[in-house]
């Protein structure tokens, strides 16, 4: 992390996004393990917050964030290397009196990286990541726990933190459902304090903490779901349908934290998400699988092979006619689906579709390449 | 910022709870440290209150409305208790657990458990420190020998000082039927027999009769007079003396060392202490006909002289001050156990609903009620035994089917529910297991006595003289929480860490 990072935040203060560089501080000394610094970033954070609620911040503010990384900075600490995490290896299931089949899928994930899983409801993702999770017994295939020696379940679900998309609800302080993660997770004393402490601040929590599960919107209880399966330290974090209850600012800095997270020298980790925002989620994933009645019929890996055509969408005031005729000669496949249309073809790229749009003066009030997008095959 | 404040909880107790919270979550998620304190609290007032209300040790005893409030304020702590316990049920959660947690867990279990029922038993104790504060326990059999010696004393001349003799016969079936061939040679014998007024008696009742009789006088080898003495004990109470140094006077007692020749007392300092002896003794509120006139109505000298000093309520008192005194001593053994059989089922209860899912916890409870239907309709077509013993050969054929069925978890590749059923019934059933091993080896002990003596020829029914069951059950009482740990610890806890962990079909 050490140079890039550094100079990563050193980007965002200059540019002025400072709650984003305050983020990457915590991360940054984090990083270290050094308790002393990591107390500083939470200080850092925490003068931030009060500062943001009443003002401009001080100019000290940015002076205290650069000494502070200059700190983390000089403890030399290197970006950790990608390990390989988990193989699954045509994992298939069959619900036994069910008529859904998750027909074989096969993938791998390194630490650092993120696996998106997107589909339409009921047609297998939950299903792939409780396989992967350990809670659903496998009718094919196998998946290989790399980071685990000879493993059984209890070792596999210690090594796995699975967020549901229903989150079962907590009973007690927040806070002390965080510290009691942290303690069986082999936290104790100060450091559990210190740890609890940190994730509040780095998902912005702290002013919650003391509350309970029913004082909070269905957001905040998604991200203190996180905080507290973060606090376990998971090498593999799964999390099924985590935007749901986003809204639209929270999923994208939820993203990015996980994305930062993972990638962490602190606790790197693989993350697989399911979701229904895809952009969002193409956007942090290196992967993306597309599942569609238990099948995986696309994943970004295989894009070289299974993508010859371009595909975009747009939106617009004009009619069809008259995009159409814009085209002229060219074979392109038009669809209007109400709201947007859909235009595919093999002998135009994403940029020559948009020059002969804006070219035309087409009033475009959206426009995206989907070209590598899941999206085409919705 | 919104903070949540316990009440009545001190600055030590959150700073336990905070360390525990971080240091030691598996004590920590029992609270036991809360259960405890606040059984403390609930203990300390229910205390005071009942030692407010016990003032007086010869009032009759009202432990029973307090005992039920206590009840009352038991069950609403332990409800609360097993709510905040089911639904913050983060001991499933994986994470770094020592291998003494469940253990650890179960200890913690059992102490709350066992605090909440034990307050039921404070107005209990208190009803018998305050009577024991009050009078001491030689005091009680002084004063009670001191007011029939000295009613005895004052009102001589109306007592009955005939003995009453009771000839008995010592005879058997076997016996019996000989006398009526036999040419008896004894005068006495055959002077009695011609009359007729002899009671038979066999050797039970002739040893019991040896053993309570005032004075026996033999004729011959089976024909004895038994003497009874009047009753001179105005007031009395059983087992008043059983943990004394000085003993009651019985009634051939008094009247060998103050009756058999004629007193000749002070009359006025007897009567002065015998009256202030009834006085220190009168159950307050307690009238004379309380409890004599039931039985007697005539004016003989006992009624007479019971009413002339006042002494039926001073028995009363005393009758109450001893029943208080000695509750703990005499029933203590059968509270104990009523607190640890308790504690223990609902332990159990508790600790088995915490290490499984809800579904497979109340798909036990079903089971264990089906099973029992279904072993009571066996039971009731092939014949349950005298003793009970298919009862007990059923318990532990289910026992080892369970056993065996919750050993298959550690080769099974998925979670089931018949081997968590299995595992909590294994687990529910193990503590019990050796009282019902003691109880089939006692029954087996009964029916080779009851061989025996079928080939000597005589229809015998209980357990040979020389075997005490007492020791074989204190033993398994022992033994099954010692079994219990020892497979909590190496068995138990591991198959439902595995269970737990396995995924679901």
């Amino acid at each position: 992390m050490s140079t890039s990072s550094h100079a990563e935040i050193l980007g965002y203060l200059n540019h002025g996004d400072t709650e984003l560089a305050v983020r990457r501080v915590l991360d940054y000394c984090l990083d270290t393990g050094q308790d002393e610094l990591i107390r500083e970033a939470i200080r850092l954070s925490q003068g931030y917050h009060q500062a943001a609620e009443i003002g401009p911040l001080p100019a000290s503010f940015t002076e205290q964030a650069l000494s502070l990384i200059e700190k983390a900075a000089g403890t030399g600490h290197a970006n950790p290397v990608p390990q390989a995490l988990i193989t699954a290896n045509q994992v298939a299931k069959t619900y036994t009196g069910g008529n859904f089949s998750l027909k074989p899928i096969s993938f791998s994930l390194h630490t650092g990286q993120v696996l998106g899983v997107v589909g339409e409801n009921g047609n297998g993702k939950t299903t792939l990541l409780r396989c992967v999770a350990g809670q659903l017994s496998l009718d094919g295939g196998q998946v290989d726990y790399h980071l685990l020696r000879k493993p059984d379940y209890y070792d596999i679900k210690n090594h796995i933190a699975f967020i549901p998309q229903r989150i079962p609800r907590w009973y007690g302080l927040l806070k002390d459902n965080l510290h009691f993660s942290a303690a069986i997770s082999g936290m104790h004393d100060s450091k559990n304090d210190l740890m609890v402490e940190f994730m509040l601040e780095r998902l912005n929590l702290s002013r919650f903490a003391h509350l309970t599960w029913n004082q909070i919107s269905s957001g905040y209880r998604t991200r203190f779901e996180i905080a507290r399966i973060l606090l376990q330290r998971p090498r593999l974090l799964i999390l099924d349908e985590p935007l749901a209850n986003l809204d639209i600012n929270a999923q994208q800095t939820i993203l990015t934290d996980l994305v930062f997270m993972a990638r962490a020298a602190h606790n790197p980790m693989g993350i697989i998400l399911s979701s229904q925002q895809l952009h969002e989620v193409e956007k942090v994933a290196d992967t993306v699988v597309f599942i569609k009645d238990g099948n995986c019929l696309y994943s970004t890996n295989d894009k070289a092979e299974k993508i010859t055509s371009t595909a975009i969408e747009f939106e617009t005031t004009a009619d069809r006619d008259s995009i159409k005729a814009l085209f002229g000669d060219t074979p392109v496949t038009m669809q209007f689906n109400g709201g947007f249309y859909t235009i595919e073809t093999a002998a135009l790229n994403g940029s020559e579709i948009l020059t002969i749009l804006v070219n035309a003066n087409v009033p475009l009030t959206y426009y995206r390449d989907i070209t590598y997008s899941t999206k085409r095959f919705f | 910022m919104a903070t949540f404040n316990r009440p009545l909880v001190p600055s030590f107790l959150q700073k336990l709870d905070d360390m525990l919270l971080r240091n030691y979550p598996a004590i920590w998620q029992t609270r036991a440290h809360l259960v405890l304190y606040y059984s403390v609290l609930v203990a300390a007032a229910i205390f005071g209150l009942s030692f407010i209300s016990y003032g007086n040790a010869k009032d009759d005893s009202s432990v029973t409305g307090m005992v039920t409030f206590t009840i009352l304020i038991s069950l609403l702590g332990l409800v609360i208790w097993v709510i905040y316990l089911l639904r913050f049920n983060v001991f499933k959660r994986f994470g770094q657990w020592r291998s003494t947690d469940s253990l650890l867990a179960y200890f913690f279990f059992t102490l709350c458990v066992a605090a909440i029922i034990s307050i039921c038993f404070i107005p209990s104790a208190v009803q018998t420190m305050r009577a024991n504060q009050q009078y001491g326990n030689e005091e009680v059999v002084q004063d009670i020998n001191e007011i029939n010696r000295t009613a005895c004393l004052l009102e001589y001349d109306i007592l009955d000082l005939a003995w009453r003799p009771d000839t008995c016969r010592l005879i058997s079936k076997w016996e019996e039927n000989a006398v009526r061939v036999t040419v008896v040679d004894t005068t006495a014998e055959e002077i009695i027999k011609k009359e007729n007024n002899y009671t038979k008696i066999d050797t039970n009742d002739y040893r019991r009769r040896m053993s309570e009789t005032d004075s026996v006088v033999k004729l011959t080898d089976s024909l004895f007079i038994f003497y009874s003495v009047p009753d001179y004990l105005f007031v009395n109470s059983y087992n008043a003396d059983e943990y004394t140094r000085e003993k009651l006077l019985s009634s051939a007692q008094i009247y060998r060392t103050y009756l058999k020749t004629r007193p000749n007392p002070d009359r006025a300092v007897l009567l002065a202490r015998l009256q202030a002896l009834a006085s220190k003794w009168a159950a307050p509120g307690h009238s004379y006909n309380d409890n004599y006139t039931i039985t007697s109505m005539e004016e003989n000298y006992t009624v007479r002289i019971r009413k002339k000093y006042q002494l039926g309520a001073a028995d009363y008192g005393i009758e109450n001050v001893v029943d208080k005194k000695y509750e703990w001593k005499n029933d203590g053994g059968a509270y104990y156990r009523l607190i640890w059989y308790f504690t223990l089922t609902i332990t159990l209860l508790l600790f088995i609903y915490r290490h499984s899912t809800t579904r497979t916890f109340f798909l036990s409870i079903l089971t264990a009620v089906l099973l029992s239907i279904l072993t009571g309709l066996m039971m009731l077509g092939g014949g349950g035994g005298s003793n009970g013993e298919s009862f007990y050969i059923f318990l532990v054929f289910y026992y080892l089917l369970f056993g065996v069925i919750s050993l298959v978890i550690f080769t099974s590749r998925s979670r089931s529910v018949t081997q968590g059923i299995a595992l909590n019934l294994f687990t529910f059933l193990t503590p019990f297991m050796p009282l019902v091993i003691a109880s089939v080896y006692v029954i087996s002990k009964r029916y080779a006595y009851l061989r025996n003596r079928t080939i000597e020829g005589s229809v015998y029914y209980g357990m040979p003289e020389d075997f005490d069951s007492g020791p074989v059950y204190q033993l398994a009482e022992l033994a099954g929480p010692v079994l219990f740990i020892i497979l909590l610890q190496f068995l138990i806890r591991k198959l439902y860490r595995k269970w737990q962990a396995a995924p679901e079909q």
